[in-house]
Order: structure tokens, then C-alpha cells, then sequence
């Protein structure tokens, strides 16, 4: 029997393996996470590429999300970008539970928004600021 | 005296005295054969940040793109790396955005290192790889991707490839045409510029 080409898509799509899904969508956040790493530190393409002894083109491939990563080439891309990429439940669990969070109580004008509230706490944790943001007096 | 045409097509004329020689010409006549595509939605493959097109040649039973898909689909040996493929087409579409240096590459388009990159604003075909299996776009910003057609590489250089490589002029004369359209309007972007808009009888020449 001839298959229907036009009819491809929908027999491919049901091809597709929980793990299909898991392994791009692990790459392409592992990807966004080396960008985000990069521009943090200021780094152009090039200057990564060098750092990690490849040239842009071999780091391209890498980070497309498509390139099945190994444990040893994320582990030199952290050791280079000098920050975790990967970090597992259990690590984030025993990071965060130790994480203080210290109550402040403010007196501000009853006109006063949420918005303006926040304006005035510079909090690099976001799980704490809403914390602290909860406690605020008005 | 013999005639001998040279590979111009010219003729030497050897007059006797009494008996003018007739010369038959032989010459070579090339066709340029314009060839037109039409532009395609792919109703499968609207995404919240990317919205995916293809084209279809006339003489075609199915779009570029679908054509891929069906040549690549009964191949055993690629067939989680097709699926990997069709998932992350989904991911950049849904949560990405086509981020032309970060997820498309050029480089074995633009092999020849003779070879100028194009003028800023000219659009240029790019790849999709996984493994050895290339398909061939056009990115034409973060939220437009126009997919064409491709293969398995089994060459070092991608336009040597016999897969491959007519794929690769393949698209970059469509990225001509796409973007000649796109100045002239026939292909207009939305006021956003997450989409675009044609005449379902909109034709391409390439």
C-alpha cells in the first residue's frame, strides 16, 4: 500500500519517545544556560571558543542543541565559565534550603503600590524577596 | 576542402574558384528554464515564537519539506535522530525563537573560504544538523524559518556531497527569491513582525 506523503508528519510525531523530548530539551536549556553564562562574563563567541580550545564553529555544533553533550565537555564548559550548568534536584534542594531569609519591617505611605514597595529592596534572590516583600508593614 | 566547425560554432568557408562550399552549422543552445515555487504554510508547525514554512515546486506531489521527511522516514539508522530533530523544530519554535547564530549554522554552506559572506541585509540559506542528516532554511528573522529540503551527508564537505550538495544551491537560489520578495512586498511581514502574509498563488521564481 502507498503511504500518504502528506500524511508524514503525523506518522513521525508518533515516532517521537518521552526521551526524544527530554534529551532536546535538556540540551537546548543547557545551551541557554552557556549563553547566559557567556554574556555575564562578557565573553564573545570567539573568546569562548577559545577558552575551551575549539573553534566557533565546533562550539556552534556543541550548543545547538542537538549535539549529544557529553558529561566530560560540560563539565570542561563549567570549569571555563567558572558556574554550574548543570545542577541536580538534590544539590538545589540542600543549596536553597540553607538560604536565610531575614524580615524587615517598613513604614510607608498608605498610597503606596506593591510595585513602589519593591522598588526599594535590591534582593538577588528572587524566592527571597518575595519572602521579605510579604512581611512588609504598610 | 573539409569543413570544420570550431566550438563556437563558426564555420570556415573554403571558396574554390568555381564551387562555394555549404557549411552546415552545429551550435549549442542552452535553455534557462525559469522555474517557479510556491510558497506553503506549514499548518503542523505554528509555534508561539516561530512560524514554519516551506515551498513546493510545481511538478511536485509534495512540499520541500514534506519530501525530506518522507525520504528520511523509512532510513532505520536516523530514525531517533529525525525525531530529535522534529522535537527541537517544536522547543525552538514554542519556547526558543530561531536564533540564527546560536541554533542554524552556515559554515558548509559558505565551504568555499573564498567565498565573501553576503552583504549585511542579503539573506542567506542556513543548516539544521543532527549527526550526519542536513536540512537546509532560511532563517528569515527570529519568528519567520522557511524549511526546504535535504539529506544525509556522506561527504566531508557538504556541497561535494551527492545528498546533499544540490540541496544546498537548492536553497540558496530559493533564499534569492524569498528575499526578493520580501523587499518587494509580494511577502509582506506582519505589523509585529512574528509572521507573514502572501497570496496562496504567490509564485517564486528562481
Amino acid at each position: 500500500m502507498t503511504k500518504d506523503k502528506t500524511a508524514v508528519v503525523e506518522r513521525l510525531k508518533a515516532r517521537i519517545l518521552p526521551e526524544n523530548r527530554i534529551f532536546v530539551r535538556k540540551n537546548l536549556a543547557i545551551s541557554a544556560q552557556v549563553e547566559a553564562l557567556r554574556k555575564e562574563k562578557g565573553w564573545t563567541q570567539k573568546e569562548l571558543a577559545r577558552k575551551l580550545g575549539k573553534t566557533e564553529s565546533e562550539v556552534s555544533r556543541l550548543l545547538s542543541g542537538l549535539h549529544n553533550l557529553t558529561l566530560k565537555s560540560i563539565a570542561k564548559l563549567e570549569a571555563e565559565l567558572g558556574s554550574d550548568i548543570i545542577v541536580t534536584p538534590l544539590e538545589a534542594h540542600k543549596r536553597y534550603k540553607s538560604t536565610e531569609y531575614v524580615t524587615l519591617r517598613i513604614y510607608v505611605p498608605v498610597q503606596a503600590t506593591r510595585n513602589e514597595l519593591a522598588a526599594h529592596y535590591v534582593e538577588e534572590d528572587e524566592v527571597g524577596f518575595q519572602k521579605l516583600s510579604s512581611n512588609i508593614a504598610v | 576542402m573539409p569543413f570544420e566547425p570550431n566550438l563556437t560554432g563558426e564555420a570556415y568557408f573554403y571558396e574554390r574558384s568555381i564551387n562555394v562550399l555549404k557549411c552546415k552549422f552545429t551550435c549549442k543552445i542552452s535553455l534557462n528554464v525559469n522555474i517557479f515555487v510556491k510558497l506553503i504554510r506549514l499548518t503542523e508547525f505554528q509555534f508561539r515564537k516561530v512560524k514554519y514554512f516551506t515551498v513546493k515546486f510545481e511538478e511536485n506531489d509534495v512540499n520541500e519539506f514534506f519530501d525530506f521527511l518522507n525520504r528520511m522516514e523509512d532510513v532505520s539508522e536516523i530514525s531517533e535522530d529525525l525525531a530529535n530533530m522534529l522535537v527541537w523544530i517544536e522547543e525552538i519554535g514554542e519556547n526558543y525563537g530561531a536564533i540564527k547564530n546560536r541554533y542554524f549554522r552556515n559554515e558548509s554552506i559558505r565551504a568555499d573560504v573564498q567565498a565573501l559572506p553576503p552583504p549585511r541585509k542579503q539573506m542567506e540559506a542556513m543548516e539544521i544538523q543532527v549527526e550526519n542528516i542536513r536540512l537546509y532554511c532560511m532563517v528569515a528573522n527570529e519568528h519567520v524559518v522557511f524549511l526546504f529540503n535535504g539529506g544525509i551527508k556522506t561527504t566531508n564537505n557538504a556541497k561535494d556531497c551527492p545528498n546533499v550538495g544540490k540541496y544546498i544551491d537548492q536553497a540558496n537560489r530559493i533564499v534569492l527569491g524569498i528575499d526578493e520578495m520580501l523587499k518587494t512586498r509580494e511577502i509582506a511581514w506582519t505589523e509585529d513582525q512574528t509572521d507573514i502574509e502572501f497570496d496562496e498563488d504567490l509564485e517564486i521564481e528562481l
